[in-house]
Order: C-alpha cells, then sequence, then structure tokens
C-alpha cells in the first residue's frame, strides 16, 4: 500500500527537510518499518515497546491510530498519516 | 462582574493573544511570566521596542496596553510553579497557557483540570504552531493528546528555531478560542488546531478523550499537584528555523 506520511517540522530533520514523504506498508507499523529503511532514525522517535510514544500522535486522516488498530491499523493504497508530536515553542 | 481570564506565559504566542484579549470590554486580564524582554524576542513580541529590553514581560505589556485597553489589567511577575498554581488560577474563567516550556503546559493542564477551569494551550515551533482549548469533563484533556512529558529527545524552539508570523497567529487563535470558551459556545474544544507556514495549512483533528487518561479518564490517578511530575528542560529562546 503506497501512502503519505507528512512529517512535522521537528522531525525534518530525518527526512531531509522534506514534509511529506511517502512510504508503503500494509499496516502503519510495516508503514514505519518501510520509512525508517529510507528515514533512518525516525521510527525510534515516534514509538517504543509500548507503542506510540506518550508524547507522539499518529493520525490516519483524522484518526487518532490509538483509537483505531494501533500500530496494526490496517492502511489501503492513498492514505495519509499524520505526526502530531507536543511542542512547547512559543 | 467580568470573566477572569489569566495568561501564563507572555512570549512569541502569549503576547499577541494578549493584544487581542485586551479589547474585550467585558473580561478582566491576569499577566502572569516571571521572564523579561530580551533583545532576540523583539521580532515576535510587536508591542516591544528598545526601550522595554531588561523589564519584566509582564509589567512592561501592561503598561504599554493600559492606555488603549477595554479588559482591566493587572500583572504577576513571577514564575507558575507546583505550589502556587492553584492559587494563580484560582476564580479564572479561562487559563490560556503559552509558556515555552514542557512542563509550565502539563502544570496548567492539571491545575486546570483539577478546579474544573477551561484552558487554551498553544505552542509553536519552527514553521508550525499549534492550539488546543479544554473545556474540563466535557472536551478530551491536554494528557488526553499527549500523556506525560517528553523524555529529553523532543525538538524545542531553541534547537528548531521559530518563524515569528507563526507566534502571531497561534496567539490569534488562541484568543479566539478564550473568546469561545467564556462565550459557551458549541467550540472546538478538544480539537487541536495546527498550522503549517510553509504551505499556510490549517490542519483540526478532533482530539478524543481516552477512557484511561490519568487526568481525566475513568480512573485519574493525577488528583493533586506533585511537583516530581513537572521535571523538564525549558526552552531557551531566540533561535531562527
Amino acid at each position: 500500500m503506497a501512502i503519505s506520511v507528512r512529517i512535522p517540522a521537528s522531525l525534518r530533520t530525518l527526512t531531509q527537510g522534506k514534509e511529506e514523504v511517502a512510504a508503503e506498508g500494509a499496516t502503519v507499523r510495516a508503514a514505519l518499518d518501510q520509512l525508517d529503511k529510507t528515514h533512518p532514525g525516525i521510527k525510534e522517535r515516534l514509538v517504543d515497546d509500548k507503542g506510540v510514544k506518550r508524547f507522539m500522535n499518529i493520525y490516519l486522516g483524522d484518526e487518532d491510530i490509538r483509537f483505531l488498530d494501533a500500530l496494526d491499523t490496517p492502511l489501503k493504497d492513498g492514505d495519509s498519516l499524520t505526526i502530531v508530536p507536543a511542542i512547547a515553542g512559543g | 462582574m467580568s470573566a477572569r481570564v489569566v495568561l501564563v506565559g507572555l512570549g512569541g504566542i502569549g503576547h499577541p493573544c494578549a493584544l487581542a484579549l485586551a479589547q474585550c470590554a467585558d473580561i478582566s486580564l491576569v499577566f502572569l511570566d516571571d521572564d523579561r524582554v530580551e533583545r532576540s524576542n523583539l521580532h515576535r513580541l510587536p508591542a516591544f521596542a528598545e526601550q522595554h529590553i531588561g523589564r519584566y514581560k509582564a509589567e512592561a505589556l501592561c503598561e504599554v496596553l493600559a492606555p488603549s485597553a477595554k479588559a482591566g489589567l493587572s500583572v504577576a511577575t513571577e514564575r507558575l510553579t507546583p505550589e502556587t498554581a492553584a492559587a494563580a488560577i484560582a476564580g479564572a474563567s479561562v487559563v490560556v497557557e503559552g509558556s515555552d516550556n514542557f512542563a509550565t503546559k502539563f502544570l496548567v493542564a492539571d491545575a486546570c483540570a483539577l478546579a474544573a477551569v477551561p484552558s487554551v494551550h498553544g505552542a509553536a515551533i519552527a514553521w508550525t504552531g499549534t492550539a488546543l482549548s479544554v473545556r474540563p469533563k466535557q472536551s478530551a484533556c491536554y494528557r488526553c493528546l499527549f500523556e506525560d512529558l517528553p523524555e529529553g529527545e523532543s525538538l524545542d524552539c531553541s534547537s528548531a528555531g521559530i518563524f515569528a508570523p507563526v507566534t502571531a497567529l497561534v496567539g490569534a487563535l488562541m484568543a479566539q478560542a478564550t473568546r469561545d470558551l467564556l462565550a459557551h459556545k458549541p467550540s472546538l474544544a478538544g480539537t487541536i488546531t495546527r498550522f503549517d507556514a510553509r504551505d499556510g495549512s490549517f490542519r483540526r483533528h478532533v482530539v478524543r478523550r481516552r477512557h484511561d487518561c490519568a487526568l481525566c479518564g475513568d480512573m485519574p490517578s493525577i488528583l493533586s499537584i506533585d511537583r516530581a511530575r513537572y521535571l523538564a528542560p525549558t526552552c531557551a529562546m531566540g533561535a531562527s528555523p
């Protein structure tokens, strides 16, 4: 499944400044695994052994994947993931 | 009797929010910030100029706004701490949190939830800004969105910088959210609004209440303010994206 992932400003150092990158996978977990191969280090910024990190959110469309099947949430072609981290600037 | 709005943090996002709310005749504003104006702040604090450098942001802003403000203005040049939080927000109709560090954000979120005071939380980093308003017991809270303080690796404005216009826009969003909460409108409470200056896009995500939220869930574990929960580094100012 070919999807797009919107990258927040705080993680764009890992995507060469790109705000949106492509990924592939049948689930969110698989997509993040694939994304980590093209953009090493990004997965560990998003998830730990318990799942999505507690100060991160990953949305599939408009829905938080925690309220779907978390990292096992299935994906279909054209889906869009959005990463929303806690930020504290001001 | 006017609504009492407490603004915690008068930096890049709290400052423009204060400029907007100061024109509301039906509220009284309390400016709470222990920070002083620095030269590197001036590009995102439009009411200030050279002569304000070194002064308390809260005092200087009150002085600048007083001649034209329709809202009542008062000042506290002290840092919000776990020991002072409950008293600082007591009697508030809404607390507007525009601080630059996670410890204060979570402290305000917790203190407001425990006191059943609505709150508005804003943040900005690099090209992105966010605003979230919270209506206790009715909408998702800040901890429904972010469970706890980041563990050292999150970027802040000292490492990613801030594009100044983003802070002004977030301040405007926060002011509008405050008005909506005060008017008891079926507002965007529980919805996080995100702005990305690179493509000028706004996106909104509904934040669902978590049944296992430590603050507002079915079996909350946060029942009081405990200093140990709010240990995190602060954000140095002045970087550019």
